[in-house]
């Protein structure tokens, strides 16, 4: 149970309530003001942060100063949370609308159209149909497509995760890999937290294992190595993100994700 | 490191974006040079560096750039200083940031 689960997750996991995507929510705090102002700024707000945060990094206390204080804006504003497959079909299940539409952080790293995140629970139409960059890449989804491309996304190695806009409200599922700006910003230069680690950690049942070293290459965040003289490949628990995308990859189904709070010390 | 880019120099980005794939570190990003406005594509981008303290000093952009429109220089204390300074002005008068959308 991560913090959020405790604050808004009326005992359940919190991604998996369903006030969480309700309309009423929604109409609170001005959020739809807020997500077209985050869509449509998107490039020129978080690059502009980002960077500047970047170039205070070797100011030692300064930086930390700045670290938190982005923290704890970005709880309240826009969290994130690694969440494995099986859950993802589970969210789009409780969805009454899904949106496919362009990713912003791969418009802003790669500079190109690339259609892998969804819009969930409202009416993004209505909303981006304003901006012609993203009109023209919405498509309305049904569950049952939304959910196989899904699974496709999860056999090419790409991470699922949900996105709220002023927490406790879940707008999106990504699909990241590493030109991701949330995977950069926090993973690979560790500038600070924007989300939580999966619910899960994964492990590796080296009975079933035959060695074949397929996950080592799906492993987005490094935390999966092995061993020559074992012949097995080792999770690092305290590396994994608990996404499961290796398991997709693996013939022998050698690989199980279990509770992440059953590991007192595992860091969210 | 430090990488600083001439938008002057680069003005059409849109067709190449070679330094946003040739790096190996991902340290560029690109923007519209003006906020984007209801109704209308953006057309006008510009590239940024984004992750400027990862770069290691390859040179890989400044070898693809058919332009030349990149400097790639030790980091000075007088962009981190004015970087500060922008920062601290965000907190101080409410400027909006990209963890205070509104």
């Amino acid at each position: 149970m991560c913090e959020f689960c405790i604050q808004h997750g009326e005992g359940k996991k919190w991604y998996l309530t369903m006030r969480n995507y309700s309309r009423e929510l929604w109409e609170q705090c001005n959020r739809a003001e807020y997500m077209e102002d985050f869509g449509a700024q998107f490039e020129v707000r978080c690059g502009t942060a980002v960077a500047k945060l970047d170039a205070v990094k070797s100011i030692p206390v300064v930086y930390r100063f700045f670290r938190r204080m982005a923290m704890h804006k970005n709880k309240t504003l826009h969290w994130g949370q690694i969440v494995p497959i099986e859950d993802v079909e589970q969210i789009l299940e409780m969805q009454d609308s899904i949106v496919r539409m362009p990713c912003v952080c791969r418009r802003l790293t790669t500079g190109r159209e690339t259609r892998y995140c969804f819009g969930v629970g409202m009416d993004i139409m209505g909303m981006f149909g304003k901006y012609p960059d993203y009109s023209h890449g919405l498509e309305v989804l049904e569950k049952e497509e939304a959910v196989g491309l899904v699974r496709s996304f999860d056999k090419q190695g790409l991470v699922h995760s949900i996105w709220t806009f002023r927490t406790p409200y879940i707008g999106a599922v990504c699909n990241c890999d590493q030109d991701c700006m949330a995977y950069g910003i926090q993973f690979k230069t560790n500038l600070t937290q924007i989300m939580f680690r999966a619910e899960y950690v994964a492990t590796v049942d080296w009975n079933k294992c035959n060695g074949c070293k397929k996950c080592l290459l799906n492993c987005q965040f490094g935390a999966i190595g092995y061993s020559n003289t074992m012949k097995r490949p080792t999770i690092d628990m305290n590396r994994c993100y608990g996404c499961g995308v290796c398991r997709s990859v693996c013939d022998k189904e050698a690989i199980a994700l279990l509770d992440r709070a059953q590991f007192a010390t595992l860091p969210w | 490191m430090e990488v600083l880019i001439d938008t002057q120099t680069c003005s059409n980005p849109l067709n190449c974006y070679l330094c946003l794939e040739r790096c190996p570190e991902k340290v560029f990003g690109t923007q519209p040079r003006t906020p984007r406005q209801p109704g209308a594509l953006a057309q006008d981008w510009v590239i940024f560096p984004v992750f400027a303290s990862q770069c290691t000093g390859c040179l890989e952009c400044i070898e693809f750039c058919p332009r030349r429109a990149i400097t790639v220089l030790p980091q000075s204390n007088y962009r981190k200083l004015r970087a500060l300074l922008s920062l601290i002005r965000e907190i101080l008068f409410g400027k909006k940031t990209a963890w205070s959308w509104k």
